[in-house]
């Protein structure tokens, strides 16, 4: 009787939220099936970045990774993939969350220099729309090397 | 002689050296039992895990003690593997081979490396966990319930200046093998056909995910825990990663209802995952855990996009939201341009358009939006401000309980009528808003009895399988529509016709305008049909339309006005309608009671005159 109860719900209800998702979620997912997750909508897949197999792989975030942690020496790669739309509104501000993690991930304990120098060097560290998530960590890290104050500061440099 | 002795030896192999030990599942004391079965995930003597390679006995998911045995054999075997990546069952079935080296089962076993795990444990650095919890969906009623998740929070965070964007997040998620589209995928979510796991990423990407591409406040809470806790929890959410998916289904094997019992393997002793109804709510999870003293340490709102959006508009200078909303348009930003808040504004009016759209902004306004990030990085950097302060009344654990019992007095004209109603959930329009989305309605599976004192008859008043409403609020930065759809059968008053009913159904849409966050005004239109013996022509079907105003008085009233006008197109549609029009009163004397006055007039069918007062009283509580 209760699938017959919820089934009369999900008719109404589900056919817009459930439809066209797409995920690009890690974890067991190989094993099972990929594509979906019922818990998100269609909005995933703009939301989040799609990483290539092989750097997903590489990064240990594909559903076929072992476990699902991403390698350190791909955090900044990954993080500034999967947040392009955030990173590049608050590098134009020069200050906001985002900024303040992307920082952290250079190891540089100073934010608030670190979001000056890439709202000073914006069109340089994303010199386009197109601007991809490794060309965007590319860009900033040779800007902190060009830095004396980033250069000397951010430890993972 | 010889038969007997291959008999022996069968023994020998089949039956498990810690049985021929004397050790047993019914040997355990009360409190092992519960972890054990906790562990397996056992609910009414069976597994809720799905995968075979989440036991090691054939028997498992149907045998506790099977599984007991079959596992201290091969924590004992060095040779043996288990999960999806042969590791040796020491290391997968991590949670088990401590406790039951705990309480005494293992003594003596050599204790195997486990490279991998380590690995993972420390990549993820947890030194303490927070339940997240997603507000729905706005104008997507199927997401009233919300979701949830846990965040793995990294130690050392305010000393090395790190923030919980980094943490990883452990979601239980359901994964569908196709495309499937609406109808095929809630019968599959309704009857089985999907299976779930465990999604363990970075917050950050559920932070974009939620927050930002779904307009969904984030709360967060964060729990006291201690390592022992911790520990048991990593690897008891490693031996579910490495061997097994749960099949998933809406009700009762949702993402909140296997987190909860994943959850109340670390939390044993408080009794997290009761599962006491049909169906397992995510605002059921945050609030067993908001009751247990000192658990939860501290609580955070992350306001959605939309939020932070209207936030930001609504203290801005009424000149600056006309220049905001002319800029947005336009194709060219002026070189010199220089007003930060309206530049900041244009900025985040266009994120949250590509989020709404689905990525589909057009060329000028991808144009602008470059040009404006541009511009914007020229001027002077944004200053750390004190946090935005945001309604956070959508907080789950301030909502009253999903199913509600009632009883009422009722007159409808000379009739006096007594009677008691049923609803299963959730949550409509008049109930208190604390804990749900304003002014949202999603109620399904109700039923009402009545006794009429004058006909001395009892009948049953309503059954409403479903009845949607999402009023959504109209604005330029986000036009879209509200909506409502129901499917029942209630009673027909329009004709002089004592307890008859009707089958109804209908499905409108229109505008919702909101002139403060306390009251909605909305007037829909759309299509209707009703069934019944006791029409002329057994159906009526046509053209509806619906006003309303809600107002949110005070914390603990609010009022309705409903005017519903309904056209017969099946004959002379302008001749043949009816309308009812109604005021409801709702006192709200605790979370989870309140009082109802309603009031209504349903006129003669044909005409606006008067065919039926209906006066009610009525008092609901919520379990």
């Amino acid at each position: 009787m209760k699938n017959i109860i919820i089934a009369l719900l999900a008719l109404i209800s589900a056919t817009s939220v459930f439809a066209g998702d797409s995920s690009s979620g890690c974890g067991m997912g190989w094993e099972v099936a990929k594509n979906q997750s019922l818990v998100s909508s269609s909005t995933r897949s703009i939301v989040n970045a799609t990483f290539s197999n092989t750097i997903a792989m590489t990064m240990g975030t594909s559903g076929c990774a072992k476990h699902s942690i991403v390698k350190n020496d791909a955090k900044g790669i990954h993080f500034a993939e999967a947040n392009m739309n955030q990173l590049a509104i608050e590098m134009a501000r020069g200050n906001g969350e985002f900024v303040a993690s992307f920082a952290s991930v250079f190891g540089c304990q100073n934010s608030r220099a670190f979001g000056s120098m890439v709202q000073a060097k914006y069109e340089t560290v994303l010199p386009s729309e197109s601007t991809s998530g490794v060309e965007l960590y590319n860009n900033v890290k040779a800007q902190i090397k060009n830095n004396a104050t980033l250069s000397s500061t951010c430890s993972l440099m | 002689m010889r038969l007997f002795l291959l008999l022996v030896l069968l023994c020998n192999l089949l039956v498990p050296a810690a049985f021929a030990a004397g050790i047993s599942f019914d040997n355990l004391s009360s409190d092992q039992k519960d972890y054990w079965l906790k562990l397996l995930h056992y609910h009414k003597n069976s597994s809720r895990a799905d995968s075979e390679k989440f036991f090691v006995s054939p028997m498992g998911k149907n045998n506790p003690n099977a599984e007991l045995l079959a596992d201290i054999d091969v924590f004992n075997d060095p040779f043996a593997k288990a999960g999806w990546f042969n590791y040796h069952p020491q290391c997968v079935f991590r949670e088990r081979f401590e406790f039951l080296k705990r309480i005494g089962f293992l003594n003596g076993v050599k204790e195997q490396p486990c490279a991998e795990l380590k690995e993972w444990v420390n990549g993820l650095n947890a030194e303490s966990i927070s339940l997240i919890f997603s507000s729905s969906y706005p104008n997507n009623p199927s997401s009233l319930f919300g979701h949830t998740m846990i965040r793995l929070n990294q130690s050392g965070k305010a000393a090395n200046n790190t923030s919980d964007l980094l943490d990883y997040s452990v979601a239980f998620s359901a994964i569908p093998e196709h495309e499937d589209m609406g109808l095929v995928f809630a019968i599959k979510g309704m009857f089985g056909g999907y299976k779930g796991i465990l999604e363990i990423t970075k917050y950050y990407t559920k932070v974009n995910e939620y927050n930002n591409g779904e307009s969904r406040d984030l709360i967060e809470y964060d729990l006291n825990m201690t390592p022992d806790e911790l520990h048991r929890l990593l690897n008891h959410l490693w031996e579910i990663y490495q061997t097994t998916y749960f099949d998933y289904f809406f009700a009762d094997e949702n993402c909140s209802a296997v987190l909860v019992d994943i959850l109340a393997v670390p939390f044993n002793h408080d009794n997290v995952n009761s599962h006491a109804r049909w169906f397992y709510l995510p605002s059921e999870m945050i609030k067993v855990f908001k009751k247990i003293p000192g658990r939860i340490k501290s609580e955070n709102f992350r306001a959605s996009l939309k939020k932070q959006l209207e936030k930001q508009i609504s203290i801005m200078p009424n000149n600056d939201v006309s220049e905001l909303k002319k800029m947005a348009s336009l194709k060219e930003l002026r070189a010199d341009y220089s007003n930060i808040p309206v530049l900041d504004g244009v900025i985040s009016l266009l994120d949250f358009t590509r989020y709404r759209t689905k990525d589909q902004l057009t060329p000028d306004q991808k144009s602008m939006f470059r040009k404006a990030l541009i511009r914007r990085s020229a001027l002077a950097q944004a200053k750390v401000t004190d946090p935005l302060v945001y309604d956070q009344n959508n907080r789950p654990d301030l909502g009253h309980e999903p199913q509600k019992f009632s009883f009422f007095l009722r007159t409808e004209e000379a009739h006096s009528l007594i009677g008691v109603e049923l609803k299963e959930g959730y949550h409509d329009l008049m109930s208190n808003d604390a804990g749900y989305d304003p002014f949202s309605q999603f109620d399904f599976f109700t039923g009402s009895l009545l006794y009429d004192k004058k006909l001395n008859r009892v009948s049953y008043d309503q059954l409403t399988f479903v009845n949607l409403i999402s009023l959504h609020t109209y604005k330029f930065f986000d036009p879209q529509f509200s909506w409502a759809a129901k499917i029942l059968s209630d009673r027909l008053y329009d004709l002089d016709c004592d307890l008859c009913h009707k089958f109804n159904a209908r499905a409108y849409l229109g505008p919702t305008f909101k002139p403060t966050s306390k009251m909605a005004l909305s007037l829909m239109t759309g299509v209707f049909g009703e069934l019944s013996r006791h029409l002329e022509k057994g159906f009526r079907a046509g053209v509806g339309m619906e006003g309303s105003f809600l107002f949110q008085v005070t914390e603990k009233m609010k009022i309705g006005l409903f005017d519903e006008l309904r056209f017969d197109a099946t004959k002379k549609i302008k001749k043949d309608y009816y309308n009812q029009i109604g005021f409801k009163q709702s006192y709200f004397t605790g979370i989870n009671n309140e009082w109802r006055l309603e009031s209504s007039m349903v006129s003669k069918f044909k005409t606006f005159s008067t065919n039926t007062w209906i006066n009610q009283l009525n008092y609901g509580f919520f379990f």
